[in-house]
């Protein structure tokens, strides 16, 4: 997320960072020396061109049409979900429950789904999504309050809440209503979302859909909001949490809040993965991008 | 046997900390180093230590050269580096952490070993350490002490002190300087880089003042003052050291007033600090001072108590407070005041809601125009916005948050200790700023351990002992032994 470093930028001359960047130089040389020599091995050892192998990487992932699309179609969810945990983060958050808040985020929109019935398609998505949202945002609630009341890590926590997100999902697309109508289908997984509320694709014959408009939308009004004054107090509060409780901020709120957003993001992804890509609940919907 | 840098220079970026240094260290002297913040001695420190490599000259030992220094070998030339925040491992003993620090380049650890070279060296000096205390237990004059030997287990003949006597109580100084001069007396080579020149004149057989990364003046025992040093750090034009007294509570309208509040140790206070009073407020330190300022500044809802600035209730709201225009220097300042991860524009607008931007995006010229201002005002140097906080001086970081907490509309300040590790440059302007706000019509409280500070800028003095106001007079009716006595009342 290089785009959201761009507000506060560190400048060079100082004492204590200059120490510190030479042991980070010295572990990055070190680093990259070892990977090289490994690689380097390989090379020697085996038969495969490496400028061939790279080649097909690259290719892989930006050769012709297909490849693209498909590549922005993997992006788009883990573009989300990395953005609220990076926003979090620069307020020194640590969300690393994206992979459950985006599960749980597309249950909430499939639960709009049914609510809504027949509305206009356009309305039930913008509903879906916000419900996405909201669900997520509550289900990160939880390590909210429990940092809030108890002092619980939010690192834990979140990391915690994606187990029990696996274990509901998989009851809830079992043994709930959720469950797939066919009475053939035993494996946990729900009902296919009706045709009309599948995101349109851009490109034909390709799975782009207009939810990874929505995705870089997001992303690019997110970088935004983050170089404003509001993007600043979460520097700051990121950076100084004393100094940010003199301006009139509330610790226990402000990191409630960052992990309720944080978890928005995320949720949002679950609601752009439900109808562009999967069109049904399913445990792997989420795909691992938490 | 001495340690020399010839001709030392360091640069970091644009700004040169080190420019052109001659100087030596000599076993069996106390070497003062003294200069302003900023001036360059941490550098030249460092540039010793091998914590920095030389952008020219050299450094040499009995007039040998000895190569670029990393620390590792700066230790094997029996530089030792005792810094002014400790840095021990808190949950490990002494011994450990002398083990720890010692052991690096051997297969094995001997612990048994290590324990026994505390307590020699203990002995030896004088210094009172029990090998086997664990250091998150220790006092901080402990634990300096601790440090200290552990330089001196690891083979330091030339120890370097930074700041050693910032941290402790008067006391507790004396006692360190004793050991100072035994251990030069005893053929070490100590340097001490301090602000405190009353030390230097009581211990220092040698004194090297630095200023803006030079040396200005080389002197030995007999040939200086504390005074001729002081003018020598600051330099001719470069701002006094002259402090106005304040016009003085020519004003009754009260402006911050604490009602009845009771906040952990603080067991009952009423005051009122009218526009243009500098109250000083004294006392034994836990006697519920930093109760007081959190409550007076909103960060401490108290127990039982309102708090009102020019009528307005803001307890327990620091929101409100800083709408308020309260001013809150804090004694932490690097922990509490400043985010030194950022610019100093971001620390500069960090309490500001308004007139930085808006959705568009941050307003870069009002910031900037904004962040000149403090800059300009409190002189803080080097006068870059985009300077990282971390990168400046501790005098320029106070001279910072001052500027910034000053700047705007202030109707009551409440700052700590704030001159605490400045030089005298920075604590004349920190001071002066201070006078400033009161005679433009602020209730200033200032909250310190250091009664000369206090008693040179307060209109009125306030001791709190046991949680109470034990004294409330005007300035001219208390003296230093007055407010003293106060302090001291033992109760059952």
């Amino acid at each position: 997320m290089t785009a959201l470093d761009a507000t506060a930028r560190p400048i060079t001359a100082d004492e204590p960072a200059a120490q510190g960047r030479s042991i980070g130089v010295r572990l990055w040389t070190v680093t990259a020396v070892a990977v090289l020599a490994v690689l380097v091995a390989v090379w020697i050892t085996s038969s495969i061109d490496p400028l061939t192998a790279v080649r097909e990487l690259v290719a892989g992932a930006v050769d012709g049409r297909d490849r693209v699309s498909e590549t922005l179609v993997r992006a788009a969810p883990l573009a989300l979900v990395g953005l609220g945990a990076g926003v979090a983060l620069r307020g020194g958050v640590v969300n690393v429950g994206g992979e459950g808040q985006m599960a749980i985020g597309a249950v909430g929109a499939v639960l709009a789904t049914l609510a809504l019935g027949g509305t206009p398609t356009p309305l039930v998505w913008l509903v879906a999504t916000a419900a996405a949202v909201a669900t997520a945002a509550l289900w990160s609630a939880i390590p909210a309050a429990l940092a809030a009341a108890r002092g619980v890590p939010e690192i834990l926590s979140t990391l915690l809440m994606n187990f029990v997100t696996v274990s509901l999902m998989a009851w809830l697309l079992t043994e709930t209503f959720l469950h797939d109508d066919d009475p053939y289908v035993i494996t946990a997984q729900g009902d296919r979302l009706a045709d009309r509320l599948e995101f349109p694709t851009i490109m034909d014959g390709t799975r782009f859909h207009i939810g990874i408009v929505v995705a870089i939308v997001v992303v690019v009004v997110a970088a935004w909001w983050m170089r404003t004054p509001a993007g600043l107090r979460i520097d700051l509060f990121g950076a100084n949490r004393s100094l940010a409780a003199q301006a009139g901020v509330r610790p226990r709120r402000a990191q409630a809040r960052l992990l309720l957003i944080s978890a928005g993001f995320a949720g949002c992804a679950g609601a752009v993965q439900l109808f562009g890509i999967s069109h049904r609940l399913t445990p792997g919907l989420t795909g691992g991008v938490g | 046997m001495t340690l020399e840098l010839r001709g030392a220079r360091k640069a970091f970026g644009s700004v040169l900390a080190v420019d052109g240094v001659d100087i030596e260290f000599r076993r069996g002297e106390v070497h003062a180093l003294v200069g302003e913040n900023g001036a360059g001695k941490s550098t030249v420190v460092n540039l010793i230590a091998g914590a920095h490599a030389l952008d020219g000259g050299a450094v040499y030992l009995d007039g040998e050269p000895v190569g670029p220094l990393d620390r590792r070998r700066a230790l094997a030339l029996g530089v030792g580096v005792v810094h002014q925040h400790p840095g021990f491992v808190d949950t490990m003993s002494v011994a450990e952490n002398v083990e720890l620090g010692g052991s690096v380049r051997r297969w094995r650890t001997d612990l048994p070993g290590a324990r026994e070279a505390v307590a020699t060296w203990a002995e030896r000096t004088g210094l009172s350490v029990s090998p086997d205390a664990t250091v998150g237990s220790l006092s901080i004059g402990e634990r300096q002490r601790a440090e200290i030997v552990a330089a001196l287990v690891w083979g330091a003949t030339y120890l370097v002190l930074d700041e050693p006597t910032a941290v402790l109580s008067p006391f507790e100084a004396d006692g360190l300087l004793d050991v100072v001069e035994q251990m030069a007396a005893e053929g070490l080579a100590v340097v001490l880089v301090t602000h405190k020149l009353r030390e230097v004149e009581r211990s220092a057989d040698r004194v090297t003042v630095m200023r803006a990364g030079r040396v200005v003046g080389r002197h030995e025992r007999g040939a200086f003052t504390r005074w001729t040093l002081a003018d020598e750090m600051v330099g001719e034009g470069e701002g006094s050291l002259e402090v106005p007294p304040p016009v003085g509570a020519g004003q009754t309208r009260v402006r911050l007033h604490l009602d009845g509040i009771r906040a952990g140790r603080l067991r009952h206070l009423d005051l009122e600090i009218a526009a243009g009073e500098i109250v000083g407020i004294a006392g034994v330190a836990g006697n519920g001072q930093r109760e007081l300022a959190d409550v007076a500044t909103g960060l401490l809802r108290p127990e039982v108590g309102r708090v009102y600035v020019d009528g307005e209730d803001i307890t327990g709201d620091a929101a409100s407070a800083v709408r308020a225009g309260v001013a809150v220097v804090p004694d932490d300042r690097d922990n509490d005041a400043l985010a030194l991860g950022l610019p100093v524009w971001a620390n500069v607008v960090a309490k500001r809601r308004s007139g930085i931007g808006g959705w568009r995006g941050l307003d870069r010229t009002a910031i900037a125009r904004w962040t000149d201002a403090v800059i300009a005002r409190l002189g803080v140097r080097p006068a870059r916005r985009e300077l990282r906080a971390g990168a400046l001086s501790g005098g320029n970081r106070q001279r910072l948050v001052i500027g910034r907490e000053l700047a705007g509309e202030v109707s009551a300040v409440v700052v700590s200790d704030p001159t605490r590790g400045l030089d005298p440059a920075s604590a004349a302007a920190v001071l002066r700023a201070l006078v400033m706000a009161a005679d433009g019509g602020a209730a200033v409280m200032v909250i310190a351990s250091d009664l000369d500070e206090l008693l040179a800028i307060a209109t009125r003095v306030v001791v709190l002992a046991d949680g109470e106001v034990r004294l409330d007079r005007s300035r001219g009716e208390v003296d230093r032994s007055s407010v003293g006595d106060a302090m001291l009342v033992v109760t059952a």
